[in-house]
């Protein structure tokens, strides 16, 4: 045992040799001892600051002294505010010529949606302007015996010398030929065509389907047809006595079939508005009328089903 | 007057300008999201230049006036800034320190490291902040802009402090040139 631990004794102990294991140096460690006391006292200032002033009521002495802080620092920083202001604001423009620029294409995004949205809203506001204006209709004129089919318009005309509009219910919803329609209040045409589930509706400024109409306040009656002119006009024709017509004057229609084959449109529905009468300066010009509705711009008809033909 | 007197009013002034700047200007500029933060570059800068004690003090001090110009919790920044300026301090004493890509790193780190510390530390005392990819993304967008002023400014302190350094090597060489009464005979022409 003493042998083993004399043969201990007499081996070189084996070392690893570090740039101060060999050579403890007083002053490296009392450097080492007081730079970790110094962190470890700040580290305990530190939490002991976050325990009291965290947990301190607002009228501790922590929290007095922030106040005082305060109090003193913000004439300061109000006068280094205002000093610094041309750099703050150079920095400010720089920045906002940045977020403009990003502004910009987050705004031309949102005004195409926007601008989508007030389509359809436009869309939808003529849709209820037009049924409005169909149920107006039929409550003044007591159309509900007629049979009203609401139908949307699907097509427009196909050629700028054919006018018709397609519809979207047909012979399947009781539509015939011959059934008059009407639409934003007033007059449109004729159903020339069906099938099962659309129609075609000749408009009353088509050459081939004159009307019978009535002068409002006169009762003068006469045949409503599409001007030669100018195709977004019509012409009142053919009446006893030209002369009680004037300009102002409503003309609806007179309830009585105007040719052999037109529709018989229920009376007193608008079809338009007396623009001119023949003068003294041109006694044979025609009295002209301008449609009570835009033949253009409809959306809706209602055909009247139950009508004799 | 002392040296480490000296040494202790420019830290003085710096931490006073620095915070300074940091409340009136810096922390009213959003870039990208974001904002540079001074306070953390200028402690690692000063913990770069001198070590780790004056650097932990350094950072101390700083802390505690963030803190109180902020109206914050006192102690949190205080807290994290002395370990960073520690940290940059030790860097110095084990690493290159003149290395030129130093202070960009450190920099950034330091940034991180704060930025990081104060989110923790103010979950742990209860803050009901939602930790959310905006979180993240104003930590990283700081320490990007950091990042891009780290080296001038660690210039700024680095010219603030050097000339009340012990070891500044023109005022060695002023020292030598009094005590000699001259510059070396070998480095004339």
């Amino acid at each position: 045992m003493a042998r083993d631990g004399g043969a201990a004794d007499a081996r070189p102990q084996r070392t690893t040799r570090t740039l101060y294991s060999d050579q403890h140096l007083p002053v490296h460690d009392k450097t080492v001892r007081r730079r970790r006391a110094v962190l470890a006292l700040l580290v305990v200032l530190s939490l002991i600051l976050i325990s009291a002033s965290f947990g301190g009521s607002s009228s501790g002495g922590l929290h007095t002294m922030q106040a005082g802080f305060l109090d003193i620092l913000s004439p300061i920083e109000s006068g280094a505010n205002k000093v610094l202001t041309p750099v703050h604001d150079l920095f400010n423009a720089v920045s906002d010529v940045f977020n403009a620029a990003g502004q910009r294409d987050k705004l031309r995004k949102e005004k195409g949606v926007l601008e989508q949205q007030l389509a359809l809203a436009q869309a939808k506001a003529r849709e209820n302007a037009d049924a409005a204006a169909i149920l107006k209709l039929d409550s003044r004129d007591n159309l509900s015996a007629d049979g009203p089919v609401t139908a949307n318009v699907i097509s427009g005309p196909p050629q700028i010398f054919i006018n018709q509009l397609g519809i979207d219910a047909g012979s399947s919803a009781g539509i015939a030929v011959g059934d008059p329609a009407i639409g934003d209040g007033a007059l449109v045409g004729t159903v020339t065509a069906v099938t099962a589930d659309s129609a075609k509706v000749t408009l009353i400024d088509d050459a081939s389907a004159p009307v019978a109409g009535m002068d409002g306040p006169s009762g003068e009656t006469g045949l409503v047809k599409t001007d030669s002119g100018n195709a977004s006009l019509l012409t009142f024709n053919f009446m006893r006595d030209a002369t009680k017509v004037h300009v102002g004057d409503q003309i609806v229609t007179a309830g009585w079939q105007a040719t052999a084959h037109a529709s018989i449109f229920p009376p007193n529905i608008p079809i338009g508005t007396v623009t001119s009468v023949p003068s003294v300066v041109d006694p044979g010009a025609p009295i002209t009328i301008t449609p009570a509705t835009d033949l253009g711009a409809i959306d809706s008809v209602q055909i009247l089903t139950r009508l004799p033909h | 007057m002392g040296e480490q007197t000296h040494v202790g009013m420019r830290l003085g002034a710096l931490g006073f300008i620095a915070v300074l700047v940091q409340v009136t200007v810096l922390s009213q500029l959003r870039i990208l999201g974001g904002d540079a933060d001074l306070s953390p570059l200028v402690v690692a800068a000063a913990g770069l230049l001198l070590g780790a004690v004056p650097g932990a003090v350094f950072g101390f001090c700083v802390g505690m006036f963030v803190d109180l110009a902020f109206a914050q919790t006192l102690g949190v920044s205080a807290l994290i800034f002395c370990l960073v300026g520690y940290g940059a301090g030790r860097v110095r004493e084990l690493r290159a320190p003149e290395a030129p890509v130093t202070p960009l790193a450190l920099g950034a780190a330091a940034t991180a490291i704060a930025a990081v510390g104060y989110v923790i530390l103010e979950f742990l005392l209860g803050v009901e902040a939602p930790i959310s990819m905006l979180l993240v993304r104003d930590i990283v967008v700081t320490v990007v802009l950091n990042s891009l002023i780290a080296v001038p400014v660690h210039s700024v302190v680095r010219r603030w402090l050097v000339p009340a350094l012990p070891d500044d090597p023109r005022r060695r060489r002023r020292r030598r040139a009094y005590t000699t009464g001259g510059l070396s005979p070998l480095s004339r022409p």
